[in-house]
């Protein structure tokens, strides 16, 4: 008689999915976790474009504070930058980071990248495979060009340090390009599990600066030290590729910034055509006080000006930046869409965006995290970015765009809450 | 509440239990289970979904389980304990005995194939695919997959005797030596 496979299988799944306990409901009591991470990732998804460096949600997620170029004195950025050993506590473990000059033009290896080491050595062998870091996505549609990477630690590991590098490679597997990011430092807390990091994605190429064109894969790096079962560990732990499109130099312009970006002092020049486009936005603002970790949802008409007819690429809701007192952008508001779509706008035709919104805030090296506990009057300026596609003015010339820019509706005073 | 938020609801509510059970199969394990979809769960739902259907979103994190899986799912470990399976309610206890020694029997089969193998099979024998869909799937050739679910069907035989299959003739490929030093 033959086994039935299928049978088997069918009933060894159903008792896997049972829980050996009463706790039949494990996965729905997760929701609230994931529903964060989600909420946490959707932001970042937003915000990608005003990062200037990295370790936003490692900030968060770890409870550390962000160190770019400080810890190994050297520069962080697009271009690709030297490194060398981590100037810090090792533990007594030797430890070189990648060195992006020296892996330019060649192929990559992550066998041979890869590294999970300790001091002093295990008794017992460690049976255990690490870390995992995965390239969760990137952002390259309406706001520009970032990477979000997650690392999950090493079971039972604390990380006193941490570097994420993005490189660049060819079909063929050569790197081309790559991005430093910077080191988390301090301690992360007891039973942190994961972190992540959205951070610019490396655009040019590391041998001669120029804008790199055409289909590319990404490779995330992780680089870690801190201690696990009272030894001192050093990890680097490489992703699977990415695949990525890279356009040259139009991925690497972020329209949003030259209004609006952290740290920096919100556009006086807001009405200004055909700066918008042609395109115009009207946004109704609920009340507030606005709990900043559930935000209401905004309503905006976008529509056309001067009897234009204007085809667009739009998201489905309205971002907006939060300007403090003294004028400078504290925060951002983004669209809980990541859905884009192409509308035509005209004398006669306009789209209402609304969406849910999630808050980021920005902290002082720039980059932007996911927070929930924004307080006090603000001022807040909502705008929608739009991707050009055409434009026809009110006598039939029709030109193509392919610009992308940030429609601003009237700012108006709102109060935070936590 | 946003769109995605319902989704996911709806989602874990009605379809998290099969969803259990699919990657259950794949790790072997109930807690790497549900670890294994809950990251599946969070990398769909952070990046765009291209429909607002339930049974949409649950092929796409039915392919994420396997992505995460295959690309190195950091929790995965072979089988240790089996305690848990024996927690099936309404069968009497004979027919309870005989079902959990197949399942043990099942259970060691599928924890002596690779990865691959065990995706595949699971693929074709429980999510019943064919073998150019599996191939689609795990973007391998065709001839890979036929591969990988004949040196499975080999090794799985060696502990639950000759496998039930209606397409016997698609495996006759030739096993692959040394691949599985195990």
């Amino acid at each position: 008689m033959s086994f039935n496979l299928e049978r088997a299988l069918e009933d060894l799944a159903e008792a896997g999915a049972s829980r050996r306990t009463a706790d039949d409901d494990a996965l729905r009591s997760r929701v609230a976790v994931m529903t964060t991470r989600i909420r946490r990732r959707r932001a970042l998804r937003q915000a990608g474009t005003t990062v200037v460096a990295a370790c936003a949600v490692g900030a968060l997620a770890l409870g550390v504070s962000y160190l770019p170029g400080v810890l190994r004195g050297m520069p962080t950025g697009p271009a690709a930058s030297p490194s060398g050993t981590l100037a810090t506590d090792t533990g007594g473990i030797d430890f070189q980071t990648v060195e992006l000059e020296a892996l330019c033009g060649t192929t990559l290896d992550a066998r041979q990248l890869h590294l999970l080491t300790y001091s002093p050595e295990p008794s017992d062998p460690v049976e255990d495979d690490g870390g995992y870091l995965e390239i969760v996505g990137t952002s390259t549609e309406v706001n520009g060009a970032a990477v979000e990477l997650e690392y999950t630690l090493p079971s039972s590991a604390q990380l006193r340090m941490l570097g994420w590098t993005v490189l660049v490679t060819d079909d063929a597997g050569t790197i081309v390009g790559g991005m430093e990011t910077g080191v988390v430092a301090e301690d992360s807390p007891s039973g942190a599990e994961r972190t992540t990091a959205t951070v610019n994605m490396p655009t040019t190429s590391c041998a001669d600066g120029e804008p790199l064109a055409g289909s590319f894969n990404l490779v995330g790096i992780a680089e870690s030290m801190g201690s696990r079962w009272d030894l001192n560990f050093a990890e680097r732990v490489v992703s699977i590729p990415f695949p990525v499109e890279l356009g040259g130099e139009e991925l690497a312009t972020d329209p949003l910034s030259a209004v609006f970006a952290c740290n920096a002092p919100a556009s006086e020049s807001i009405h200004s055509l055909p700066d918008s486009g042609w395109l115009t936005l009207a946004a109704d603002l609920p009340e507030g006080p606005w709990a900043s970790g559930e935000l209401p949802e905004i309503h905006g008409v976008l529509g056309a000006a001067d009897g234009r007819t204007v085809l667009a690429n739009v998201g489905q809701g309205v971002s907006g930046a939060v300007v403090d007192a003294e004028g400078i952008v504290v925060a951002f508001v983004h669209s809980d869409s990541g859905d884009v779509g192409l509308v035509e706008l005209g004398p006669e035709s306009t789209v209402e965006l609304q969406s849910p919104q999630l808050l980021t805030v920005c902290n002082p090296d720039g980059s932007q995290q996911y927070q929930q506990g924004l307080e006090g009057d603000y001022t807040f300026w909502p705008f929608v970015p739009a991707s050009l596609k055409e434009v026809v003015d009110s006598e039939g010339n029709a030109s193509s765009p392919s610009d992308t820019v940030i429609v601003i509706a009237n700012p108006q005073e709102v109060t935070f809450t936590k | 509440m946003a769109r995605w938020e319902s989704m996911l609801d709806e989602l874990v509510r009605d379809r998290g239990r099969a969803l259990v059970g699919y990657a259950f199969l794949l790790c072997g394990d109930t807690t790497e289970a549900e670890d294994l979809v809950q990251d599946a769960l969070v990398k769909t739902f952070s990046g765009r979904l291209p429909a607002d259907a339930v049974i949409s979103a649950e092929a796409y994190v039915k392919r994420a389980i396997l992505t995460i899986y295959l690309d190195g799912f950091r929790r995965r470990k072979h089988w240790a304990t089996i305690r848990h399976l024996s927690a099936v309610p309404e069968l009497d206890e004979a027919r309870t005995e005989v079902l959990v020694t197949e399942r043990m029997h099942v259970f060691q089969a599928l924890g002596s194939l690779s990865p691959r193998e065990r995706a595949c099979v699971v693929l074709r024998f429980y999510e019943d695919m064919t073998v150019r869909q599996i191939a689609d799937h795990l973007s391998l050739s065709v001839g890979t997959v036929k591969r990988y679910l004949s040196d499975a069907i080999h090794s799985l035989e060696q502990t639950l005797g000759p496998v039930e299959h209606e397409l016997a003739e698609e495996f006759e490929t030739t096993p692959v030596q040394g691949r599985r030093a195990r």
